[in-house]
């Protein structure tokens, strides 16, 4: 793997890369969810590598759904989705101009994302849907991947969801779980909290197992272990809000504050030695 | 009309692939012949609606046309965000079919008096709205939502009200007086008293809106060309109901010789319990409540 030279050097190049374009989004935009943003680079870049990109960029019905359920990530998964073709430039550098289809969550207006979400809860439910579908259209190699956050799982929806998933056995669900600890304003330990999550899923029905959702090679391990397998499974993906920037790592107020120019040229440094 | 309703859809379901139906744990008895002919097109999602209106997205995504079925108030008040975010902002052709409606079930308490459910739905873009009054309205809607992939509510009261005359098309003059100047208009499960009403007073013509949203203009402006005079009867809220929406046609298109009435229930949680019949009578919503306000109407007018 290549890595970043400097600060970060437990972050593969090419994250680091990402991150630094969904800063300059973001800083350009003035928008919020900078945090949650950098702490899913590796698990959607870790996604869209274990994807069929072909049957999606063709629409097949058999193709792989990505639902991103913690739709506030949404610079993110524009920028993921540029990364592998899937979003022109041109349309990912319009992010949060007036009359841009990139809005601040994400939506199905812009190809390749399958659904609209921003209110929380809803990606799991719409995900258990698709795999009921695809079973019953027994389309037997599509597989359903589902992101949502830690905080998010305080919407009662999502157990609703996760019970039906188990009930039906849907092997082909795999529930990734952005778990940085935090919600909007604080620690989720502090609000209501998941403990312990693994078994909560395991007692769901789940295959759940916990990775360090920064090191890319153990996501894609998880990955091929959900492949695999025969339930439906989930990846505890322990995280860090803000992962890659010193200065916002755990540090909440970038749940919604943007980074300044030079707060970018800071990233810049760290991220990638100051070389873009 | 829900025992048509369904008869109607499972035969539909032999002819299109693409029905899915969802149920949240009601319908004792009712859906087991499509449960049993149709296993891979048919899930019991448990007492758990808004998982049930997700689930109707995602197997849109998959390229399904599902029907979720449960008492409307279950249906609608509880999955708000859902059907606004998960089917209307996507266009998703996901019929929601909400029973025990009105006051049908007005003896288990305010919290199923399903009198707010037009007024929930109707503020969502893409959402056609339909409250059939009859077995042969059941069949228009049917026929309808088949033709057209887009959201839909039907709203299906309790009974099997069957209208003696053959009915065309989804609107439809129910009795047509030449003479008279006074037009009522009705929806869903009240058109029965107001063609008993009609039987009693021959002083008004009466017409029934089964397609609640989208209004269809042309057909409006026939029907206020012709009455100057309009009576709504229904068993919804009048801030919210088809009253409300033709106050806003009305206001619209101009039509400052139009005087609109309306027969609903106020702006309020009704403490008390009791069966439909003793709402309608409450609300002057029975067949001699219907009376009495058009005697109202005509007397205030000058008429007689």
């Amino acid at each position: 793997m290549v890595r970043s030279n400097v600060l970060n050097r437990d972050l593969p190049i090419t994250t680091c890369r990402l991150r630094m374009r969904i800063a300059r989004l973001i800083s350009r935009a003035n928008a919020s969810h900078i945090g949650s943003c950098f702490s899913i680079v590796e698990i959607l870049d870790a996604v869209y590598q274990s994807v069929d990109i072909e049957k999606i960029k063709h629409g097949a019905k058999d193709r792989d759904r990505i639902i991103i359920s913690k739709g506030h990530a949404a610079a993110a998964v524009y920028a993921i989705l540029a990364q592998y073709g899937l979003l022109e430039n041109d349309l990912l550098e319009s992010y949060g101009i007036n009359g841009s289809l990139l809005s601040g969550h994400v939506n199905h207006f812009v190809r390749f994302i399958e659904h609209s979400t921003g209110a929380l809860g809803h990606g799991l439910p719409v995900s258990v849907g698709i795999c009921i579908g695809m079973r019953s259209r027994k389309l037997e190699t599509s597989r359903c991947y589902v992101l949502v956050g830690d905080g998010e799982l305080q919407e009662g929806s999502n157990w609703e969801a996760l019970m039906m998933a188990g009930h039906l056995k849907l092997d082909h669900l795999c529930v990734l779980v952005d778990h940085n600890g935090f919600g909007g304003v604080r620690e989720t330990s502090q609000t209501c909290s998941l403990s312990p999550l693994t078994k909560k899923f395991e007692s769901f029905g789940f295959e759940a197992v916990e990775v360090d959702g920064h090191d890319q090679s153990a996501i894609l391990d998880a990955i091929a272990g959900f492949k695999s397998g025969h339930r439906p499974f989930a990846i505890i993906c322990h995280t860090i809000k803000g992962k890659g920037a010193s200065f916002m790592e755990g540090q909440n107020v970038w749940h919604y504050r943007p980074p300044s120019k030079e707060d970018c040229e800071t990233l810049n440094i760290e991220l990638l030695g100051g070389s873009e | 009309m829900r025992n048509v309703f369904f008869n109607l859809l499972h035969q539909q379901m032999r002819e299109d692939d693409d029905i899915f139906l969802l149920i949240a744990d009601v319908g004792l008895g009712l859906v087991d012949p499509i449960q049993n002919e149709f296993p891979d097109r048919f899930l019991n999602v448990g007492i758990a609606e808004q998982n049930m209106i997700g689930i109707a997205a995602g197997l849109c995504n998959a390229g399904f046309k599902p029907f979720c079925y449960t008492l409307s108030n279950f249906l609608i008040h509880r999955c708000f965000e859902q059907i606004r975010n998960d089917i209307c902002l996507h266009q998703y052709p996901i019929t929601l079919v909400g029973t025990s409606t009105g006051y049908d079930n007005g003896i288990l308490g305010p919290t199923h008096h399903v009198i707010d459910d037009i007024g929930c739905t109707k503020v969502l873009p893409n959402i056609r709205i339909y409250s059939p009054g009859s077995v042969q309205g059941i069949h228009r809607v049917f026929e309808e939502i088949c033709q057209i992939k887009a959201p839909a509510y039907v709203r299906i009261g309790k009974g099997n009200f069957s209208e003696s005359e053959p009915v065309d098309g989804l609107n439809h003059m129910v009795i047509h007086r030449p003479d008279s100047s006074l037009l009522v208009i009705t929806h869903g499960n009240i058109l029965d008293n107001c063609i008993k009403a009609a039987d009693i007073d021959t002083r008004f013509s009466l017409f029934c809106i089964t397609r609640i949203k989208p209004l269809d203009p042309a057909e409006m402006d026939i029907l206020f060309n012709r009455f100057e005079r309009v009576l709504v009867v229904e068993d919804h809220l009048k801030g919210s109901g088809l009253f409300n929406s033709l106050c806003q046609y009305v206001v619209e298109a101009g039509l400052a010789k139009v005087r609109l009435y309306v027969l609903a229930p106020d702006d309020h949680f009704e403490a008390r319990i009791g069966s439909k019949d003793f709402f309608s009578s409450l609300y002057g919503l029975s067949p001699e409540g219907i009376v009495s306000k058009v005697s109202e109407i005509l007397s205030v007018e000058g008429i007689i």
